[in-house]
């Protein structure tokens, strides 16, 4: 009874804590789309969640995404055309770049670096009694703390993920000319990718960038918010925001998968 | 004619014992109108009374009531009650001061949340506080960088800044220099003279005393409930 009750006591804790993410998400998107709640200091948290999640980051993605181009492009056009099915090379690097690898590396990056600072941020503020400060001065937490930051980093996760496809193929086709691997002209590279994506496809893949994004955001503001008062909180929550978002990450891009293309 | 809604009221406000870890309070009552300052006492070996707490809607009284321009906190939507917030300007007790923004950012950030006004009208009022009190201007420095007694100087600034209707005053002496408290006098005043209204907690008895607030009325805090002494002015 006690494995049970244990088992019970464990999916109790996580539906709630579904719960209260979903509460989160929903709060903040409904709170976006009213002006009242962007004054001028909320936009500004915006651009720097922006800028500290989607640019700074832009190096270490680009670094990524020329690495797994240079593997899935260049490996998929050589057995492609050693196979003489090189029409098969547009469905399969949307099948793996565009559908999977490529939100699903972004979402791993933006966690690492952005889901431990956010969490590990506000767990510091809760501990040193500064959301206090801000709830004194009128600025409510979740406008001003929460709201800039799920939404920062689900813009980040999708401008990354762009880029990252593009930066993959392109540097799969360019490595696998340098070898001699390619035999195709790059227009032609282009158009049978071009050709291979389907409305699914983009369907799928603002899917795996912006929910990931959402409840990454959005997981990390509560782990860091919900600290009680000792600084030994602070990493357990940055620990909690990162483990949980990589949870969900794979939990929810393969449930997008299964409904996108069964 | 209506009347003047006070600006904050206490009505036999207590605080159960057991239920919090500040001293208990027992029918605390006052009434600040425009105009009207109040000047609290505490007692030195005592935790600190959470008026300014209470006063902005932050705590909840176990009995009675709080209002602040005639409305509870209660009263209106979170939005509406951030607003009313952000009419109100405090010292605090512990820490005031957000560590990921710099000291300007800190300064300036209740005031371009809440309002239209430009920033170079509220830098050029910082600024200016900032001199007044004997500082070189606002620091764009991390807090935690600062000294105390520069720190408590800009906490002041902070507080009277866009001429708030309330001012809550958590020992604004502790940790500053003495040869400024005149200015936070000054400050006081003028914010009583506009029909403001101020809130000021001390464990200095000479400042109590006369010094410090120079009109209004003054208590002491003893054993849960406030004890009106004399009026001034």
């Amino acid at each position: 009874m006690n494995i049970l009750a244990g088992i019970g006591d464990r999916a109790l804790r996580q539906w709630r804590l579904v719960r209260q993410v979903s509460a989160i998400i929903s709060g903040v998107l409904f709170l976006a789309f009213q002006a009242r709640f962007w004054p001028r200091t909320v936009r500004e948290l915006l651009v720097r969640q922006i800028l500290f999640t989607g640019v700074e980051a832009l190096g270490l993605v680009t670094l990524i995404a020329v690495l797994a181009g240079i593997s899935v492009v260049t490996q998929t056009q050589f057995w492609l055309v050693k196979f003489g099915n090189s029409g098969m090379l547009g469905p399969l690097l949307v099948a793996v770049l565009i559908r999977e690898v490529g939100p699903l590396l972004v979402n791993f990056v933006v966690i690492g670096r952005s889901g431990t600072a956010v969490s590990t941020e506000l767990a510091n503020m809760k501990v040193h009694g500064e959301t206090d400060v801000l709830d004194a001065q009128g600025i409510d937490s979740t406008v001003y703390l929460a709201m800039p930051r799920v939404l920062g980093i689900t813009v980040s996760v999708f401008c990354l993920a762009v880029i990252f496809v593009v930066v993959s193929c392109a540097s799969g086709y360019a490595f696998g000319f340098l070898l001699g691997v390619t035999r195709g002209d790059p227009l032609y590279f282009m158009d049978s990718i071009a050709a291979a994506v389907s409305p699914r496809d983009i369907a799928n893949f603002i899917a795996k960038t912006l929910w990931p994004g959402l409840i990454t955001g959005a997981l990390c503001c509560y782990e860091g918010l919900s600290v009680r008062g000792s600084l030994t909180e602070v990493p357990q929550a940055a620990t909690r925001g990162v483990v949980r978002s990589l949870a969900a990450l794979l939990i929810v891009s393969a449930i997008i998968s299964v409904l996108t293309y069964l | 004619m209506d009347p003047i809604p006070s600006i904050l009221q206490f009505e036999r406000v207590g605080l159960a014992a057991g239920t919090h870890h500040f001293p208990d309070l027992d029918e605390v009552t006052f009434d600040a109108g425009p105009g009207a300052g109040v000047m609290v006492l505490q007692e030195a070996d005592a935790e600190a009374v959470p008026l300014a707490d209470l006063a902005e809607g932050l705590l909840n009284p176990d009995r009675g009531t709080v209002r602040f321009r005639g409305q509870t906190w209660s009263e209106g939507s979170g939005f509406d009650q951030n607003a009313r917030r952000g009419r109100i300007g405090r010292v605090f007790e512990k820490n005031g001061w957000i560590s990921n923004l710099n000291v300007r950012e800190n300064l300036l950030l209740a005031q371009r949340h809440h309002g239209r006004r430009p920033d170079a009208d509220i830098r050029a009022e910082a600024e200016d506080r900032a001199r007044q009190v004997g500082l070189d201007g606002v620091p764009e420095t991390r807090p935690d960088v600062v000294r105390k007694g520069v720190l408590r100087r800009l906490e002041w600034v902070r507080a009277f800044m866009g001429e708030p209707d309330l001012v809550l005053l958590e020992r604004p002496e502790r940790d500053a220099p003495a040869e400024f408290l005149g200015v936070l006098g000054e400050w006081v005043s003028a914010t009583l003279d506009r029909g403001g209204a101020v809130l000021w907690t001390t464990l200095d008895e000479r400042l109590w005393g006369g010094e410090g607030l120079r009109r209004g009325r003054r208590y002491r805090f003893k054993d849960g409930r406030l004890e009106e002494a004399s009026d001034h002015g």
